[in-house]
């Protein structure tokens, strides 16, 4: 073990046989990138997924967990360019290749200082969370949802809440793909936890205290056994507030601060167009887009990736902005779009999670009462008319 | 995600630089012409990502000989346009690439130390690039929305906003149905009628006003009791029109403001005398009226007159008019009544200066507890039966507010056994609400009575005589042992020494076997709540298990579950469900019997016992309000009704 860089006195067995196997997997990654970086893209195959995988379990076992992931990312580009498929992105490659490059890299260099890995959580991440008590109840209101099917074989639905100190926090309900189906608007019809009474779909909607509330680091809620959740007070339009951009110009400082770096960066905001243009789908890019205009008359485009999951999300624009908007399912347009802003080649592009109604809407599928909300991806506007 | 910066220290400030250098401080125009797709460092990073793509595609193997001069041809156009870190990045690429060029040449492999070089610096300018896109691309960005602003020359019109208004408003009036409240108010400074509608949760809808409760027009918790005493504040809140004055609901955007405690209001609607003119309310109208006792329940007259005032009753309001017949003060009362789709709704009364709101405050009309100890106290003086009547004083000083001193002479009274089955268990029962601890010769008393009462509890009628029935039961009694009877002597058993419990499992299965086997009709509480014990009991022996056998004991839990299950039959006709008026309730006595055999057959449960019964409150506050309006006839109902009250968390609704 003298090829390790650190002090071993006093260390446990175990952390002095974690800091082995990390000197190792640093190796091998890096001789696996420069292998990679050699063959090129155009000599990839089948075999390099599999090698994919193997150096995968090597960084898992080794806790390098953030490379681990992103290798993940990387064997699904290969299958994808093994594939010819459309959603293959170069740049994306690219971008990850350069990330597990960067990573690895820098966790060597703190490990070669005498970091130990817990003390480099921050750059090698962890395999799960760990979730630390709140400090009294949560007071949370739902300012949006979205279902999502994984590459990795998970279906689930994420919901977003403000907290009234303006800090956001996520829940998420994820099950296998394998045994629970691909439709991530099932999960909303079961309740969020065995121990809970109420639906993952209530949950979703208007404001709720929650009690024994666990919270990790990147305020990601537990749904647990102990937990339990109670109304709370709805604070209407000023959940959002912390997050609104008046105008398009100000939801790309909220960019700019929110992601200063990486091509990944990506801002939560709310935004309220002064009008919305008709849907369009471009199959050759995989996309559906509306174009958004603000007070001033700047453009963002509203845009949704052509997904089998995101269908009912793109029904529902078309349903909103046309052009559908005169046919029978038309539902009324929302005053404001919570979703998640990012850079498009040519502009802002907002993917919306969830329309804002300042008058309720009535959803016609559902019993339960008008909400303001409507998760786009998870509940259908068809129908849907004004409380 | 890392933060490509540490890697390459410069590169941002590089990038911004190069894009000052390019526009200086832009303007709007300026702006607007780095959107163009033709600008030079959207070029330049285009043509960068061209060459870092092909060698992505292409590895680095066998470099194609084009590729280190496209490299070179970029270092100049980097230089130019001030992107100093990608002209080095740049010339260390072409550099490695020409090395590597030069050791492999075709059918050789270039050594490792090379095409790592090549590759590190590929990775190098890869996140460079990556840097230098995102800030480009958040300038560009700013560009296309600075030219749409110009194409676009001005603001759009704000979408259209619904019609707001600004008002104080004084509540005088509250409507609750299910989670919809609706209160009617006055605006202070115009002095015209308002309404405000609200919807509620997490409230209790038999005392809304008794804690707070969520509302979606204020988003707030808060005190009903608050509002209705205080002015609620508007500021251009959305508004409508509504008989004549504004409608203000829950927004998405606006919410009221409160504003403390009020003071009384000087704005009363005239009283009206004709009775025709509450058929077809349009606005608030005052109703004085008398109420007196009716056949089933209060009636209300208008003025002094013989004329039946018909409006529409809440439980609660017809739990406040028991109450207020129990004042006895005959003083009328003004109702202040709003129109509503039947009879008129009853939005607030006046009494004596005070606004109540009776139709929802169970908390009116309370019987002061001095009262409530002197009359209870005269009303067992009358009463022929001693024990009974010193219950009945052990109540009323219970809840009389009587001191330490009077309660520990009544302590003492009790001290001692009592023949009979009946007198045993209230002195039992009186012992446990005074706190009496350890009694040996009642004891020893109870156990006796127990005893008896299990072994002719199990006997047809007329196998005992009626004389040793009656002292057996302490009052007259003939044919069978009253179930009422054994319920107490169950009672007495099951919450004295458990050992003794255990001692006559025989005669319990006897007892069991020859009255509750089979039960048919509709038994009496008593009768339930006995087979209830008895059955918990059986099932506990007959879960020990058998080692020998096999089989493993029961759980608690499942001990318990015939016992539970059979009670809760019986208890679910009591209840209200969706659709279905609670059931009429039983005596206090039998009540008492079903919460005790409820609260024995869940030990561990919170709350257990009467609470834990989900009868409909306000019934029973009515019932226990009923006994009390009657004290004076039956002093031990009242009792037992103001006890059953008690239990069930509802003093506060009758004494205060």
């Amino acid at each position: 073990m003298s090829r390790l860089p650190h002090d071993l006195d006093g260390l446990p067995k175990r952390t002095v046989d974690a800091l082995g196997r990390m000197a190792d997997a640093f190796d091998a990654i890096d001789d696996w990138l420069h292998r990679m970086g050699l063959q090129g893209l155009q000599r990839t195959s089948r075999a390099s997924v599999d090698a994919l995988g193997a150096l995968a379990q090597t960084a898992h076992n080794a806790g390098l967990v953030s490379i681990e992931r992103e290798l993940n990312r990387l064997g699904t580009l290969v299958e994808r360019a093994l594939n010819r498929d459309p959603l293959f992105e170069m740049q994306a490659w690219q971008a990850t290749v350069n990330r597990i490059w960067l990573v690895n890299r820098r966790a060597r260099a703190r490990f070669e200082a005498g970091e130990l890995p817990d003390d480099m959580r921050d750059l090698i991440g962890v395999a799960r969370r760990s979730y630390a008590p709140a400090d009294g109840p949560l007071d949370l209101q739902a300012l949006g949802a979205d279902g999502w099917v994984s590459d990795t074989g998970f279906v689930g639905v994420t919901v977003h809440y403000m907290a009234a100190d303006g800090i956001r926090y996520e829940a998420v309900s994820a099950r296998p793909t394998m045994h629970f189906g691909a439709d991530p608007v099932r999960l909303l019809r079961w309740p969020a936890h065995d121990a809970l009474e109420q639906t993952l779909g209530e949950l979703s909607h208007g404001a709720w205290r929650f009690e024994g509330a666990r919270v990790s680091a990147d305020r990601r809620l537990s749904i647990h056994k102990a937990l339990t959740v109670h109304a709370a007070p709805y604070v209407g339009g000023r959940a959002y507030d912390g997050l609104r951009a008046a105008d398009w110009r100000a939801a790309l400082d909220r960019l700019r601060d929110a992601a200063p770096v990486g091509d990944r960066g990506a801002a939560w905001v709310y935004v309220e167009p002064a009008s919305v243009g008709p849907v369009e789908t471009d199959h050759t890019r995989g996309r559906a887009r509306a174009v958004a205009v603000d007070g001033v008359g700047a453009r963002l485009f509203v845009e949704v990736a052509l997904r089998r999951e995101s269908n009912l999300l793109i029904d529902n624009l078309e349903r909103m902005y046309g052009p559908h908007a005169g046919d029978t399912g038309a539902a009324p347009p929302c005053d404001g779009l919570f979703g998640r802003l990012d850079l498009a080649e040519d502009g802002l592009r907002l993917a919306p999670i969830t329309g804002v109604w300042a008058r309720p809407l009535k959803l016609a599928r559902r019993r339960r009462p008008a909400h303001h909300t409507v998760h786009l991806s998870l509940e259908s506007l068809e129908g849907a008319r004004r409380a | 995600m890392p933060d490509p910066r540490p890697e390459l220290p410069d590169v941002p400030e590089v990038s911004a630089e190069a894009i000052r250098a390019a526009h200086g401080a832009p303007d709007a125009h300026d702006l607007a012409d780095l959107a163009e797709p033709g600008d030079a460092l959207g070029r330049f990073a285009d043509r960068l990502g061209e060459l870092l793509g092909q060698i992505a595609v292409m590895g680095l193997a066998h470099p194609d000989p084009d590729l280190a001069p496209a490299a070179v041809e970029l270092i100049e156009p980097a230089s130019a346009l001030g992107l100093g870190a990608a002209a080095e990045g740049l010339a260390e690429l072409a550099r490695a690439l020409g090395a590597i060029r030069a050791a492999a040449p075709p059918g050789r492999s270039a050594p490792a130390a090379l095409t790592r070089a090549a590759w590190d610096a590929t990775q190098r300018l890869v996140a460079w690039r990556r840097l230098f896109r995102r800030a480009l691309a958040l300038q560009r960005v700013e560009g296309l929305l600075a030219r749409d602003a110009l194409i676009a020359r001005g603001a759009r019109p704000p979408p259209p906003r619904p019609a707001t208004a600004s008002a104080r408003i004084r509540p005088v009036g509250l409507a609750l149905r299910d989670d919809r409240l609706t209160l009617l108010g006055i605006d202070v400074d115009r002095g015209g009628p308002a309404q405000i509608r609200d919807r509620l949760s997490d409230h209790d809808p038999d005392d809304p006003l008794g804690g707070a409760v969520i509302s979606r027009l204020f988003q707030a918790r808060i005190s009903l009791r608050a509002v209705l005493d205080g002015v609620i504040v508007f500021e251009d809140h959305p508004a409508r029109r509504a008989r004549g004055g504004p409608l203000f609901e829950p927004d998405f955007r606006a919410r009221p403001r409160l504003l403390g405690a009020a003071g009384p209001l000087s704005v009363m609607p005239d009283p009206v005398a004709d009775p025709a003119a509450l058929e077809r309310l349009r606005r608030p109208v005052r109703a004085d009226v008398r109420v007196e006792r009716g056949l089933d329940a209060p009636t209300l007259w208008l003025g002094d007159g013989e004329v039946e005032v018909e409006v529409e009753r809440t439980p609660i309001f017809e739990l406040n008019l028991i109450k207020r017949l129990i004042e006895a003060s005959g003083a009328p009362l003004a109702l202040i009544l709003g129109p509503a789709p039947g009879a008129p709704r009853v939005l607030s009364a006046l009494d004596a200066g005070r606004r109540l709101y009776v139709s929802h405050d169970p908390r009116v009309f309370t019987v002061p507890p001095a009262a409530l100890y002197h009359r209870l106290g005269a009303a067992a003086d009358r009463m022929g039966r001693p024990i009974a009547a010193r219950f009945v004083r052990t109540v009323a000083g219970l809840f009389g507010g009587a001191d330490d001193r009077a309660l520990g002479a009544l302590a003492e009274q009790w001290r001692g056994p009592a023949p009979g089955i009946g007198r045993l268990y209230r002195g039992v029962l009186a012992g446990r609400l005074l706190s009496i601890v350890g009694d040996p010769a009642r004891d020893a008393a109870v156990e006796a009575a127990v005893d008896d009462a299990l072994l002719v509890g199990a006997l047809p009628a007329g196998q005992v005589r009626p004389a040793a029935l009656t002292a057996l039961v302490g009052e007259p009694t003939a044919g069978r042992l009253p179930g009422r009877a054994v319920f107490r002597a169950l009672w007495l058993l099951f919450t004295g020494d458990p050992g003794g419990v255990r001692a006559r499992r025989g005669a319990l299965l006897t007892l069991f076997a020859a009255r509750y086997a089979e039960m048919s009709g509709a038994p009496e509480p008593h009768d339930v709540a006995a087979r209830a014990l008895l059955l918990a009991e059986l099932s506990r022996e007959a879960a020990e298990g058998d080692a020998d056998a096999g089989l493993e004991p029961l759980s608690p839990e499942e001990v318990l579950a015939p016992a539970r299950e059979y009670l809760e039959a019986h208890l679910a006709g009591l209840r209200p469900a969706p659709g279905r008026p609670a059931g009429p309730l039983p005596d206090f006595d039998g009540l008492w019997a079903l919460a005790e055999a409820h609260r024995l057959l869940h030990p561990d449960a919170e709350p257990r016992g009467l609470p834990a019964l989900g009868l409909h409150r306000p019934t029973l506050a009515a019932a226990a309000a009923g006994a009390l309006l009657d004290l004076d006839r039956r002093p031990l109902r009242a009792a037992d009704g103001l006890l059953c009250a008690a239990a069930a968390g509802l003093e506060g609704w009758l004494i205060g």
